[in-house]
């Protein structure tokens, strides 16, 4: 008799303490992208609150707000990466857009032509050797340093270069985010320091290292900046496409 | 209707990009084609239509939240940086560092120049 009752209670408080009741709700598209809203706009509120502090900007907090939830719920990454197709989706059309922006600024494009082409083919090379060179340095094996080579490039781009140099097109597109997170987190300080005010600079150099998070990064400065920061995307993705394979093959 | 019509457009040329990169098994992406592409049709056409400016002033500003799952990605990455984390992370926290303070100096140092 009493052992019934020890029984009952143990099965109701297992129930409470593993409810099963909303776990279909956990586990659908809807739930997981109300977290990707959720947590971006709460980043939103604190990074505006704290005067706009570099390193709590939305993409990077609500980033860590969303690894926290999937931690604590128990939510495998995989499934809220496929939940999240619909929003990451638009980043086709969104990128297709960019040529908007870049068709208004073009008179300021022609008249910074020859600092562009020198900043871009001198930033394309100097990312790629010196992630690799302080690799070498902290005893990466070869596969790491194929793979942090294409670390300033978009990520389609990096993940198919990666691939035909023999890194880890995986580690690749992990190593282009956390480029790009670094990048748009410390840019701000580092441009304050170099005295950097100018829209067009500000956002090329940023184009040049953070790629696609770092032209998202350029338009909250202004549409300027949005725009070099969208041109030096391309112009990276595009020259280091040709020239980290030469390099490869010249050098392995 | 013109947001639609916007997006439309931006649809339309994603699909040419992405045609033109399987047609030439080319390795840019799609989209950055399309860009390319939307680019050269708005200087032949000489100005933005207004559906196109706006469906993009709508969907540049989400861009940042577009990237927040690959973000995320970056706390679950763990299996497969093993035992290279310290060179990993080293070569891009640095790398990145050292990068943006070099492209500054050669833009800012070259801009002045051509002034």
């Amino acid at each position: 008799m009493s052992n019934s009752i020890v029984d009952s209670l143990t099965r109701s408080a297992d129930q409470l303490m593993n409810p099963v009741w909303y776990q279909g709700l956990v586990d659908s598209p809807l739930f997981l992208l109300t977290i990707s809203l959720a947590c971006f706009q709460l980043a939103n509120v604190v990074y505006r609150r704290l005067g706009t502090f570099p390193l709590l900007h939305p993409t990077v907090f609500g980033a860590v707000l969303v690894a926290l939830l999937l931690l604590q719920l128990d939510i495998p990454y995989q499934d809220y990466y496929q939940a999240n197709e619909l929003l990451m989706f638009w980043l086709g059309p969104a990128t297709v857009a960019l040529a908007v922006p870049l068709y208004q600024q073009l008179h300021l494009i022609r008249r910074m032509a020859l600092p562009i082409l020198v900043t871009v083919s001198s930033g394309a090379i100097f990312a790629a050797v010196s992630a690799v060179l302080i690799a070498y340095l902290l005893g990466a094996s070869e596969v790491t340093m194929l793979s942090l080579a294409p670390k300033s490039v978009t990520t389609p781009i990096a993940i198919s270069l990666a691939d035909e140099i023999g890194g880890l097109s995986t580690l690749a597109a992990g190593v282009v985010a956390l480029t790009a997170v670094v990048g748009i987190s410390v840019a701000p300080f580092i441009f304050k320091w170099l005295n950097i005010k100018e829209p067009e600079i500000w956002g090329f150099c940023l184009g040049v290292t953070a790629h696609g998070m770092g032209t998202a990064r350029a338009f909250e400065m202004n549409t300027t900046a949005g725009a070099f920061s969208s041109l030096a995307m391309c112009l990276t993705g595009g020259l280091s496409a040709v020239l980290i394979p030469i390099a490869v093959s010249m050098l392995v | 209707m013109s947001l639609l019509n916007g997006i439309l457009v931006l649809l339309v040329f994603q699909c040419f990009g992405e045609a033109i990169k399987a047609y030439f098994d080319l390795r840019l992406p799609g989209p950055v084609l399309g860009m390319f592409l939307l680019f050269i049709a708005l200087c032949l056409f000489q100005k933005v239509p207004d559906a196109v400016a706006k469906s993009s002033q709508t969907l540049i500003p989400l861009l940042a939240i577009m990237f927040l799952p690959a973000a995320a990605g970056l706390f679950f990455l763990g299996a497969q940086f093993n035992d290279q984390w310290l060179a990993i992370i080293g070569a891009v926290v640095l790398g990145s560092f050292l990068s943006l303070f070099f492209n500054g100096l050669v833009m800012k140092w070259l801009s002045a120049k051509t002034k």
